[in-house]
């Protein structure tokens, strides 16, 4: 068996020995001269696909939606709240206080020291601060509160008797009453009792300026044989109305004036664009409002302007005023909704967006009541949950034109290019197929940490992205392919190796926007990119 | 260093011409026993004849049909562009050997019996063009972008056996008809078997996206670690490990006293085997990358390694071969020669020849015309052309020596080779010795 493996041995032996004869004896292999090795190698560097949502999402934010209709056209859709305004905002009943001392007249404290006993009996009426102050209230139901009732014993007789509220009655319909009791209380000691206002109501009486709240009380006073009652202060009494919130509230609240401050809407579409015209061939704005208030109001939109921060110019719309709500109908109904809606019909909306703005903004003035007190039998009422929501739903259909819109964007970069000898060039390929319509040509210009140009990528800014082919109805029949080079030898290597700062430009158009011609974005439309490199090598073989 | 890097390489590449056994030699050579190596039919000129054990024939050839010495260096200068250029689709590097550890025959009457042992090593290394035009110009190079490279001929073969073999011919019809057949019982060592092979690499010309796709199956019965300790236990006779058989038949036939027409199918079989069987198989697989993704790259900058990884891990995964373990067949390197002679006189011989080989399943077809001619009765000489693969030349050469009992024979299927090896590069070399008793009574006479 050893033989035999030697035979495999020997067998490579002869191959070995054969081959090596003939090279040896052909070629002086120190000798030998070789061309430069100059492989091309091709290496995909960066791909995208993007669809119209990948690249609308991406600049848009969550109050940005897109929408399609069902022929496939897309449409920006802005949906927010513009305003919104509760029972709080419009009405309130602040804390108070009332309180009253009473004293005695000499004939009281002589029947007192005679032991003939005297009384206090009052009705008093102290009105009911609210705000506005010259809200008319039928009737107001707390929802929480406190009613703090306190007495002090100024003149040291026994006090007893009890006070009474005559149009503020409790959950079960009871007038709210206190009692006053002096046995077992200090001299100057304040006593106090607190009664829990939930559910209760109070329904004062309107003197045709303030609501007047009633007290009845009635106190008699007995003889105290160690004490000698003088004509003075006798006792005081308070009450304390804090915390008050109201469940609901009816009545005339007069013509209140409700004034926003300016606010605004971003268009993050428009983020990062310079200049530009962007028309719309419509656009749709849509005020819904939704009204649990029990009053009238007539409110409109005022200043509603877009503007765009780098050119300042502004736009503003013109917007009907005096949009009429009649409020909820009845108490415990179901609120009143209402859609305002605007277009190129009754506004100039489709210009609004025309300056590429990056906000629009808007201030809201409205009034209650315009008509002056409800009719009799009718009243105003807001619950504690009662809200005026005024909100905003933009439609944008995309469908007309961009023209020169220019994007700018500085990137810090240090570009750094090592010494690759072996490298002769890179020659970079950008390629688009691009079923849009639009059109975007690019420039990138490198500058050195003293903002002084070194180089750019292109000698004119050039199309890397051409228009799909449009049809006659402004949609995309076939994407169009469209290919850039950019070689970058040692010479522009050398350029750009200072940069500390690229200033990267787009201007992008519709097709033939310098036309006006309307062009249609549809939700099929697709963008692929792809960014490959050629790196063209000559190597020196030794 | 680069010395020996280039002998390496020259060792791999600068021979060029001929593959496996060809054995133009032989075919219609009568005057040499060993002839039943080409066809069964032969029945040797001889009553006895006993090869010298372990010297009795050694068949050896290098093989690389792919360019020569010449062909890639011209004045010293390496024209690797033009080298490459002239490559086949297809490039093989062969190797093959096969010893005579026994060999023997005799003649009763109108029969012959014959039988004996030979070890025999075949490899072929084969690689395409499009791999090496790959690795010079580069995948973006105008000539090879927007196609697909096929590296499909990729494969690495070898395989070791001993073969046992015994058989027989028969004259028939008053002699004009001969009729043998050989059975050779195969004891294989190892195998490195590339079953199927199928890569391919295209680049995208508008995107540069590279696709690589592929499929292969590899047998083997040789550990990674095991290459430098084939055991002798291998080459154990009858071990019951890796058994195959392979036949050889074969047809003689003289018509119209000068001519005469011989058919030969050789060693058709195969191996089972079953030590230390392994396969590595990759199911038909494709991978695209088209570059980093723009909007990971736009959400995250710092993405392009984790990227990067990713595609690589995936690429891993994607040509990940299976491993799997279990006997598996492997056909036997077969061969099929058709031959037409014409007896000029008894002294001068022409011969035509049609040969098909096979090597681990690719085919090698080839076509010579040889003439022999007879000094005495001692000397035969042959020579002739042949063209391998139907376009390649080669030069044919040999000779048999009887002296005495003795008979020594050796020959080359390149005779370039020996002269101008720069040009040819095949590296085929033929010898044996044996005995031979109770010679031909018509030898005798003339």
């Amino acid at each position: 068996m050893e033989k035999k493996t030697n035979l495999l041995q020997k067998t490579k032996a002869i191959y070995f020995l054969i081959l090596a004869i003939v090279v040896l004896n052909s070629c002086d292999v120190d000798n030998l001269k070789y061309d430069n090795w100059k492989p091309v190698i091709a290496v995909p560097l960066v791909y995208s696909d993007f669809d119209v949502y990948d690249i609308l999402n991406r600049t848009d934010s969550l109050n940005e939606l897109l929408v399609v209709d069902e022929d496939g056209l897309l449409a920006l859709n802005y949906k927010g709240e513009l305003f919104s305004f509760t029972l709080e905002e419009l009405l309130s009943i602040p804390d108070q206080d009332y309180s009253r001392t009473l004293d005695f007249t000499g004939v009281m404290a002589t029947s007192i020291d005679a032991d003939a006993g005297a009384s206090f009996s009052d009705v008093v009426d102290f009105p009911l601060e609210i705000d506005p102050q010259d809200a008319r209230v039928d009737d107001v139901v707390f929802m929480s509160g406190d009613v703090l009732f306190s007495y002090t014993i100024i003149q040291d007789e026994v006090f007893e008797g009890n006070l009474t509220f005559e149009n503020l009655v409790d959950q079960n319909n009871q007038p709210l009453s206190f009692s006053i009791n002096s046995n077992g209380v200090l001299l100057g000691e304040t006593v106090t009792e607190t009664f829990d206002l939930s559910g209760a109501r109070l329904s004062p009486n309107f003197d045709g300026t303030d609501n007047q709240i009633t007290l009845e009380f009635s106190i008699s006073i007995s003889n105290n044989s160690n004490h000698t009652a003088t004509a003075d202060e006798a006792i005081n009494i308070g009450v304390d109305l804090s915390n008050i919130q109201i469940d609901y509230i009816t009545g005339y609240f007069g013509q209140l004036s409700i004034n926003t401050d300016q606010d605004s809407v971003r268009i993050k579409i428009f983020d990062n664009i310079i200049n530009g015209t962007f028309a719309l061939e419509e656009a749709f704005i849509d005020l819904t409002v939704e009204n649990s208030f029990g009053l009238p109001v007539d409110f409109s939109l005022e200043n509603v302007t877009s503007f765009n921060l780098e050119t300042g110019e502004e736009i503003e719309l013109s917007f009907p005023t005096d949009l009429g709500l009649d409020g909820q109908s009845t108490l415990g109904g179901s609120p009143e909704e209402v859609t305002f809606s605007f277009d190129n019909g009754n506004t100039n909306v489709v210009d609004l967006l025309e300056p590429t703005p990056k906000v629009i903004y808007f201030a809201l003035n409205a009034t209650s009541n315009p008509n002056g007190p409800p009719p009799p039998g009718e009243f105003n009422f807001i619950t504690h949950d009662s809200r005026l929501d005024v909100g905003i739903d933009v439609l944008l259909p995309l469908k007309g034109y961009a023209r020169d819109i220019l994007l700018i964007d500085t990137l810090s970069i240090d570009i750094d290019f090592d010494e690759y000898e072996e490298v002769d060039s890179i020659e970079f390929k950008i390629r688009t197929m691009n079923g849009f319509p639009t059109t975007g040509e690019v420039q990138i210009v490198f500058l050195d940490e003293l903002l002084s140009p070194l180089d750019s990528l292109f000698e004119t800014p050039s199309p890397i992205i051409q228009s799909g082919t449009v049809g006659s109805d402004g949609i995309v029949t076939s994407s169009t392919e469209t290919t850039q080079l950019i070689t970058v030898n040692k010479v522009k290597a050398d350029n750009l190796s200072n940069t500390n700062k690229v200033v990267v430009m787009a201007i992008l158009n519709t097709n033939n926007s310098q036309s006006e011609d309307i062009v249609r974005f549809m939700d099929d439309y697709r963008l692929q990119l792809n960014l490959g490199a050629k790196i063209y090598g000559n190597i020196e073989v030794e | 260093m680069k010395k020996y890097l280039i002998i390496s390489l020259s060792i791999f590449f600068f021979t060029k011409g001929a593959t496996a056994q060809i054995n133009t030699n032989y075919l219609f050579s009568d005057e040499a026993p060993s002839m039943w190596n080409t066809n069964p039919a032969s029945l040797g000129n001889e009553k006895v004849f006993v090869g010298l054990p372990v010297l009795s024939g050694i068949d050896a050839n290098a093989v690389h049909n792919g360019f020569t010495y010449d062909d890639a260096i011209t004045n010293d200068q390496v024209n690797i562009a033009s080298t490459i250029e002239q490559l086949r689709d297809e490039n093989d590097i062969m190797f093959n050997s096969s010893f005579q550890l026994l060999n023997f025959g005799f003649r009763l009457g109108q029969w012959h019996f014959r039988g004996g042992a030979q070890q025999v090593i075949s490899t072929r290394i084969t690689y395409p063009k499009s791999f090496m035009e790959l690795a010079w110009k580069g995948n973006g190079h105008p000539d090879l972008i927007g196609r697909r490279l096929d590296f499909g001929g990729f494969a690495v073969n070898a395989m070791a056996y001993t073969d046992y073999f015994a058989g027989f011919s028969r004259q028939l019809m008053d002699e004009q008809l001969t009729v043998g057949a050989n059975i050779h019982y195969l004891q294989g060592a190892d195998v490195v078997y590339t079953e199927q092979s199928s890569f391919g690499l295209t680049t995208d010309a508008d995107t540069y996206a590279l696709t690589a796709d592929g499929a292969f199956i590899l047998r083997t019965t040789v550990d990674e670690d095991a290459l430098d300790s084939i055991s002798a236990d291998h080459f154990t006779p009858f071990n019951g490990a890796n058994s195959g058989f392979s036949f050889d038949l074969g047809a003689k036939y003289r018509f119209l006293e000068k001519f005469e027409l011989q058919a030969s199918a050789m060693n058709v079989g195969g191996i089972r085997w079953n030590r230390n069987a392994q396969s590595y198989t990759l199911a038909n697989t494709s991978f695209t990358y088209n570059g980093v993704d723009l909007e990971s790259l736009v959400d995250n900058p710092d993405s392009t390694t984790s990227q990067l990884e990713d595609v690589l891990d995936s690429l891993a995964t994607s040509f990940e071969p299976v491993e799997g373990v279990g006997a598996f067949n492997a056909p036997s390197n077969a061969r099929f020669y058709l031959g037409f002679g014409y007896e000029i006189n008894k002294n001068n011989h022409l011969m035509l020849t049609a040969a098909h080989l096979r090597s681990f399943n690719k085919g090698f077809n080839s076509v010579a015309a040889m003439y022999r001619h007879r000094f005495g009765r001692i000397l035969w000489v042959r020579t002739g052309a042949q063209l391998f693969q139907l376009d390649q030349f080669l030069w044919p050469v040999g000779l048999t020596i009887n002296a005495g009992a003795v008979q020594f024979g050796f020959g080359t299927d390149n005779l370039i080779a020996a002269f101008a090896p720069t040009k040819a590069g095949v590296f085929t070399g033929h010898f044996q010795i044996g005995l031979r008793f109770g010679r031909d009574g018509k030898i005798k006479k003339e």
